[in-house]
This record gives C-alpha cells, sequence and structure tokens, in this order.
C-alpha cells in the first residue's frame, strides 16, 4: 500500500541549462536567419498582440479570434516575400506598403467583428430553445400535478398531513379489545 | 339463479296467501290448522299435506323463533327408514304469517296411533310386558343402534313422545327428536342423574347410554299406566335419585309388573358404567344375558359433611352444591375442618389423595378465578360422570354449543361471558384432559376441538372470538346478525340472497363490518379466509381496510356460490367502499377503479369488486408509478432552474466565443494552407 501511495516518477529529466541555453541560441539563430520573415510577422501581427493584452474573457477568445484572421491576413505577404528575393529590402518594401496593413487590420478587424457578434447570436439562441425547453418541462410538472395530486411537489402543508395521520391513530385506538 | 327465482316466487306467494305455506315446491303447510297433541315445547305442529300426492297424511313442525333443530340428525335420519321412529320427510326455513318471519320447518309423517300417553300427568291403560317387550323394547333396540352407528342420540324419549303404528299389536315408534335441541323439554324423570344437575340448554347430545336410561322410564311408566312421580318437583326428582337411586324413586312405591323388573333396573342404574347397553338388552332379550359382577362406584360419605347449613352424605350431591356457590365452597375447600372431614369422612382413598392434590396445588391462587378452578375441579373429581360447573354455570361439554345459543338469543351476557372464559382460560379442555387420564379416551377429539375454540377466542378481531365459537359449536345455528336474524340463514348458500333482499327492501346494511357475518362466514367457508381475518383484525370497523376485507369474506361466499349475484348489495357496498379509490395515488387509476366499480355494481359481481380494490400488482405499480413520478418532478424542476440561471446565460455566451474562435481558426489555417499550395 505504501508502494502504491507513493508519488508516481516524473516521465522525464529537468531540463539542463545547457539545453535550455542551446535552445535559446537555436532560437536566435533562427531569428536572424529567418530576419525578414519574422519582421513581417512581428509587424503584421500586433492587432493579435493588442487583443491578447486587452481580452479579459476568460480563455482569451477574442484574441484567439483575432489571431486566426489576423494570420490570414499575414500569410499572403510572406509567401510574397518567399517568392521573391527573401531579404531584408523585401521584407522593408511589405510593410510599408499601405496595403499590406490594410490586409492586417481589417483581417484582424473582421476577427473583433466575429467575437463582438457571434457569442450573442448563439446565446440567443440558445436562450430561446432553453425557454422553449423550460416551458415544455413546466407543462409536464403540471401534467404531473394533475395526475398524482399536489403532494408530489412535497409543498402538501405539513398540518394537513399531521392531521391524517392524527385521524389514522384515533381509528385504531377506538378499536374494541 | 332458477333456484333464486323459484325461492323468490314461493316468498311472494307465501306473503301473498297466509292461508298456506309452500316448503320446497313440494310440501302445503296450513298455519291455521294447528295440531295440538303433536307440538311440542318449541316446535308447534301443523296439517301439511303433499301436493303430488294430496291423500298422504302428514304434520309439519314449525320451530319457534330462537329455537334450533338439529339439522344433523335429520340428515342422517332421513336416509334410516328401518329405524322405528318418526322420519323428517323434508326441511327447510319458511316464511311464517303467524310469526311473521322465516322459521325452520320440518315436515313428518304422521303416525297412525296417537301418543303412549297424552301427558305425564295423565292415566292410561296399563301395557302388558309382552306387549311393551315385542312392540318397544325389540324396534327400539334396533333403532337406538342404528343411531349408535351414526353417532347420533334421539334425547326426547318419552310416553308422551312414543306413539302407536295402528291399533292394538302395533309397534310402538319413537316421536320426533330434531325439531328442538336434544333434551328441550324433557322432564329430570328421564334424565340420568348427571344430565338433570344441568339446565335443560345444556345438556348436550349425550350418548345412546342417555336414550337407554329415557328408554327404561318410558317403559317403566307404560307398564304401570302412569307416571308416579309426574308431580314432584325437578329438584325432588333429582334428590330422591340421588338419595335411594332412580329406579326406586321413578317407581314411586308401585309394583313393577313382571317381566319389566330385570331389563328396567338395569337400564336406571345410575352408574352409567353398570347401565346396560344395547348389547346386554340384546342378549337379554335372546335370554343368553351374562354380565359379570361390575365395581359399582360408591358416592357415600362415611360422615356428612355440612355446607351450607345443609348436611351432605353423597359426593355427587355435594358437588351439585359446590358448582352452584362455588365461592363458599373455594372457602371451605381450602378450611382444616374440609381437610379433617376428608381424612375421616371418605372411605375412597384414591379420591381423598386426588382431592388433597388439588387442594394443595390450588394454594397461592386465591382469587375469583382460582377459587373457580379449584371448586370446578373438586367437583369434577367427586362426581366424575357429572356436568362441567364452573363460576355457578353447569353444562355438559357437548351442550355448550346450545347453552352458549340460548345465552345468545336470550342476550344473557353472563352466560356468554362464562362459556368464553371456560373456553379462553383452557378450563373446559382442561376437563377433557382430566376425564382422558380418567380413561375417556372417546373424548381425544372434542379435546382437541375445545384447544382450536381456545385459539378462536384469543384473537378478538371479527370473524373470531365468542361468535366464531358460537357458529363452530352449533354447525346448523342460524345467522345471528340482525339484518339476516329474521331471514333463518343456517347455510352459507343462503347469506347473500338474504343480504341482497336486505339492502333492496332497506337501502342499506347499517354497518359493513359485522362480527357475526364475519363469524359465520369463517365457520362455514370451505377454503382459507386467513388474510381478510387478518386484515379485519389489524383495522377498526369503520377503516376502509377493514370494509375491503369485508368484501372480500362476502367475495368468497360468492366464490363457493358463482351464480349468486348480488347487484343491490354490491351497488351499496360501491357506494360504501368509495373511501377505498382516494387511497391510489394516480388519477387517471382513481378513474378507472371508480368505472369498473360502476361496472360491478350493475353486475352484482362481489368478486369482481374485491379483486378490483384489493389487487396488489395494481397498488405496488401506483406506489412505483408515484415514486417515479417524485423523482421526475424534483428532476425537471432542477432541469428548469438550470436554463434559467445567470451560469446558463454565460455558458451560452461562452460557446458563441468558442464558435467564433473555431471559425477564426479554421478561417486562419485554410487561408494558410491555400496561399502556400496555390
Amino acid at each position: 500500500m505504501a508502494k502504491k501511495n507513493k508519488a508516481p516518477k516524473r516521465s522525464g529529466k529537468p531540463m539542463s541549462r545547457s539545453m535550455a541555453l542551446m535552445i535559446v541560441c537555436g532560437f536566435l539563430a533562427f531569428i536572424v536567419a529567418a530576419l525578414p520573415s519574422v519582421t513581417i510577422l512581428v509587424i503584421g501581427m500586433i492587432p493579435t498582440l493588442v487583443a491578447y493584452i486587452i481580452d479579459l474573457t476568460p480563455g482569451r477568445y477574442a484574441a484567439r479570434c483575432v489571431a486566426g484572421l489576423n494570420i490570414a491576413g499575414v500569410v499572403p505577404f510572406l509567401n510574397r516575400l518567399w517568392e521573391s528575393t527573401n531579404d531584408m529590402a523585401s521584407a522593408i518594401n511589405i510593410i510599408t506598403d499601405v496595403y499590406a496593413w490594410l490586409a492586417f487590420y481589417a483581417a484582424s478587424g473582421i476577427g473583433w467583428l466575429l467575437f463582438a457578434s457571434l457569442p450573442g447570436i448563439v446565446a440567443s439562441f440558445k436562450t430561446y430553445s432553453a425557454k422553449r425547453h423550460a416551458n415544455a418541462l413546466r407543462s409536464r410538472l403540471e401534467e404531473l400535478k394533475e395526475e398524482w395530486g399536489e403532494e408530489i411537489s412535497g409543498n402538501v402543508p405539513e398540518s394537513q398531513q399531521e392531521g391524517e395521520e392524527a385521524s389514522e391513530v384515533s381509528e385504531t385506538e377506538a378499536a374494541p379489545a | 339463479m332458477t333456484d333464486q327465482l323459484a325461492e323468490a316466487a314461493a316468498d311472494s306467494e307465501d306473503r301473498e296467501d297466509a292461508s298456506e305455506v309452500i316448503l320446497d315446491e313440494k310440501y302445503r303447510i296450513l298455519p291455521s290448522s294447528p295440531l295440538v297433541e303433536l307440538g311440542t315445547p318449541g316446535a308447534k305442529a301443523y296439517v301439511a299435506r303433499n301436493l303430488k300426492n294430496p291423500g298422504e297424511l302428514l304434520f309439519a313442525r314449525i320451530c319457534e323463533p330462537g329455537v334450533f333443530p338439529r339439522v344433523e340428525v335429520m340428515v342422517q335420519l332421513k336416509n334410516m327408514h328401518e329405524a322405528a321412529a318418526i322420519i323428517p320427510e323434508d326441511w327447510g326455513p319458511v316464511f311464517w304469517p303467524v310469526t311473521g318471519q322465516r322459521c325452520f320447518a320440518i315436515v313428518f309423517r304422521r303416525p297412525e296411533g296417537g301418543p303412549v300417553m297424552p301427558s305425564l300427568r295423565a292415566k292410561s291403560a296399563k301395557i302388558d310386558s309382552e306387549r311393551i317387550l315385542r312392540s318397544l323394547l325389540t324396534p327400539a333396540l334396533t333403532t337406538l343402534m342404528l343411531f349408535e352407528r351414526r353417532k347420533i342420540t334421539h334425547r326426547t324419549i318419552r310416553p308422551d313422545n312414543v306413539f302407536s303404528t295402528g291399533t292394538d299389536g302395533g309397534n310402538f315408534i319413537f316421536g320426533d327428536c330434531v325439531s328442538v335441541p336434544p333434551s328441550w323439554g324433557q322432564s329430570t324423570i328421564f334424565e340420568t342423574i348427571e344430565s338433570s344437575m344441568t339446565p335443560a340448554v345444556g345438556r348436550g347430545k349425550g350418548t345412546i347410554a342417555d336414550d337407554i336410561y329415557a328408554l327404561g322410564a318410558t317403559m317403566l311408566f307404560m307398564g304401570l299406566g302412569q307416571c308416579p312421580v309426574a308431580e314432584m318437583s325437578d329438584k325432588e326428582v333429582l334428590a330422591g335419585k340421588v338419595e335411594n337411586g332412580s329406579f326406586v324413586t321413578l317407581l314411586g312405591g308401585e309394583v313393577i309388573p313382571g317381566g319389566l323388573r330385570e331389563p328396567i333396573r338395569g337400564m336406571l342404574s345410575d352408574d352409567p358404567l353398570d347401565r346396560w347397553s344395547l348389547d346386554d338388552l340384546f342378549h337379554w332379550s335372546a335370554g343368553t344375558l351374562r354380565r359379570s359382577a361390575r365395581p359399582i362406584r360408591d358416592y357415600r360419605t362415611d360422615r356428612p359433611v355440612k355446607f351450607r347449613e345443609r348436611e351432605y352424605r353423597n359426593t355427587r350431591m355435594l358437588a351439585h352444591a359446590y358448582g352452584i356457590h362455588w365461592k363458599e365452597a373455594a372457602k371451605q375447600l381450602r378450611s382444616k375442618e374440609f381437610d379433617t372431614w376428608l381424612h375421616r369422612g371418605l372411605s375412597d382413598s384414591d379420591l381423598v389423595e386426588v382431592l388433597e392434590d388439588i387442594i394443595t396445588s390450588s394454594a397461592g391462587s386465591e382469587g375469583d378465578v382460582g377459587d373457580a378452578k379449584l371448586t370446578t375441579r373438586v367437583c369434577s373429581a367427586m362426581d366424575p360422570e357429572g356436568p362441567l360447573k364452573y363460576k355457578g354455570l353447569t353444562v355438559m361439554p357437548d351442550g355448550m354449543g346450545y347453552a352458549l345459543s340460548a345465552a345468545v338469543e336470550a342476550g344473557d351476557k353472563d352466560t356468554i361471558n362464562l362459556v368464553t372464559e371456560l373456553i379462553q382460560k383452557g378450563i373446559a379442555s382442561d376437563w377433557f384432559e382430566q376425564k382422558i387420564v380418567l380413561g375417556r379416551s372417546d373424548l381425544t377429539l372434542e379435546s382437541k376441538a375445545f384447544k382450536t375454540l381456545q385459539q378462536f377466542v384469543r384473537h378478538s378481531g371479527p370473524g373470531y372470538g365468542v361468535e366464531r365459537v358460537l357458529y363452530e359449536l352449533n354447525p346448523f345455528l342460524p345467522c345471528r346478525s340482525k339484518p339476516v336474524s329474521t331471514a333463518y340463514v343456517y347455510s352459507l348458500r343462503d347469506l347473500l340472497p338474504a343480504l341482497d333482499k336486505f339492502v333492496e327492501e332497506k337501502g342499506s346494511l347499517g354497518k359493513l363490518v359485522d362480527r357475526h357475518i364475519a363469524a359465520f362466514i369463517a365457520s362455514r367457508i370451505k377454503g382459507s379466509v386467513d388474510n381478510q381475518l387478518a386484515a379485519l383484525e389489524h383495522s377498526t370497523g369503520v377503516s376502509v381496510g377493514a370494509k375491503i376485507a369485508m368484501t372480500g369474506l362476502l367475495a368468497k361466499v360468492q366464490n363457493e356460490y358463482q351464480h349468486q349475484m348480488t347487484p343491490n348489495l354490491t351497488a351499496w357496498l360501491v357506494d360504501e367502499l368509495q373511501p377505498a379509490i382516494a387511497k391510489y395515488h394516480s388519477k387517471s387509476l382513481r378513474k378507472r377503479i371508480a368505472e369498473k366499480m360502476e361496472e360491478v355494481a350493475i353486475s352484482g359481481d362481489l368478486i369482481g369488486l374485491y379483486q378490483t380494490l384489493s389487487n396488489k400488482n395494481i397498488v405496488a405499480k401506483d406506489d412505483k408509478g408515484q415514486s417515479r413520478a417524485k423523482r421526475e418532478y424534483t428532476d425537471s424542476m432542477r432541469e428548469i432552474k438550470r436554463l434559467e440561471s445567470e451560469e446558463y446565460q454565460f455558458e451560452a455566451k461562452r460557446t458563441g466565443w468558442r464558435i467564433a474562435a473555431g471559425i477564426s481558426l479554421v478561417i486562419g489555417t485554410v487561408t494558410t494552407i491555400g496561399v502556400f499550395s496555390w
């Protein structure tokens, strides 16, 4: 039993500092190597970053809604970058393009619009459905009361119940010896 | 149904025409033509005619209300054509216009001659010994032998109930013995000492030895042409028999005709062991009697004992006096004077020992019950052949049923309570045990029967108690319940039609749970009614449970007599049992049951009514349904609360967010894949 109660062993060893350092170094190396793409991504995903910061909903659904569509707005420009020379000049060229910015923010706006409108619609639909269900249940309750009497609701006054019991007892006491 | 219609038709016919009453569509009885000479106390005689053969000489006896005939003996006698006795031709209850209610009628063939003596006080011509032996004793012995084989007794043999079958030279036959209870109206002259000590209603059916005794007395008076003791009171006759013996007392100083002395002396012996039996009489008739000397029980004491200012020299008479004055007797039995008398006044050492044991064992049990038990046991030891004596009640155990029925009829609560006490406290069964120990093994069945009765009396509910004892001890007693008391319902077959008719006339039975009806059914029904009786015992008469149980008893009767539909009774029961419907929880079930009850009310189907109200499956289904409905109600209430809660609203919003996030993710993914793959 004692063995069974022991805390389960951790599946892996803790990441060593050298390993973490290697990952950070690898990540930095990747940024340096893909700097044009990273630049477009960072600049293009600013609306998502802002949404993430200001989102107070549990689960940060606003950020998620904005992120999906924000990516959809950024990806075509990344594709353009990679199809061209894929250097820093091309990246700057893209991020200085007003249409690129329009695409980033328009897509994010649609994300915001989605976040703002869809939950209301869904909630209204669900509330309506719940109301109908509750009404159906109320009808059923009435049917049950009609069929089985008020006592199934447990609302029969206590004094009435006691009275019935008392009359039963007096009948028994009246029995001849 | 045909029987019912015929009965109803006959009834209505009776009511319309009071000048004649039809019995069983075979006999016409004429209330306007009484036959005084053929009547008996408790049952007057009237002219009767056979409808198919009007020339046949018949008469009918009509039992007065409160006098119950011996139907069990009628059944046996009907097929005993070789018996020298008046045989009942037919019987049954009829509406009797004279009393205005149903009475029991019995039709007999009328004897050709009249009674041997019109009354005990009348004098008649002496009949010679030879004729008495030839024309009375010989056929009487055959008759009594037939009676003994069928375990029945006559118990009303006396000169005014013995008839000649024709002119001189004809035989003599016994008169009727079935229209009144045994020994009813019989003078103590014709009763043995032990039976004389008992009131007429408590004498019971007795044994053939009692009939032999009465036959001996009858032969004696026929030979003498008179009854020399006719003017003596019952007490004087009893005292004379105890002091001088029956033979000497009844002879009354007259000279017995020659040829009769030996048999009559033997037949009138006061010791039942010494009294001549049927075999002895047959052998004597054939001239082959060889009786070995038998020890004669001597009841005389060596010294007298004084009780209530009177000296007793005979233990039988002392026991008789003790039985009447039981409280003073118990006081005397516990005194030192009695102990001294016991050792000096009684020569029978066995009796002394038994009495000492009884008195010693009763020490410490003073009080009413202790005193009564002590007196009962002492009386039984002093007079082993005598009746059971308890708190002033004197009764032969086989006469307890008649005594109880007479007490119920007269409303004699003291006797009813005493009989109940006798059975409940086991005094009657102990009395039998004592007799069995003394060699009366023939009483084993009676002992067992009284133990069963003890169980019945211990229960207090309807169907048990003293009413049950009443009907168990009197198998042909009519139901004494008020609604049917005038209808003479002595068979279960007649109960439902009588109740139905009563309801038809009066509109209701009054109270449904009736102790007499319940006990009557419980004692007469073939199958078991334990469930219904248990339900009756565990509920009060006004409760619905008791009413349903009572309906169950009536349904059992209908089950036994399938053709008896009772629309009036059932319709009243349906009204009476309306509260039973309220016990069901389901409204639709209540409606269905009410509809079903209406149906059975019209058809008169009691079985259907009982099954409708006592179906355990339906009750269980109803209870289960109610539990399920309660659960469903609670669950639905919880669901409504959840649907209308703020949490649910928020959850709905969260769902919207999830959907929006999902759509966004899908668009992002699809765009990414689309851009790079294009």
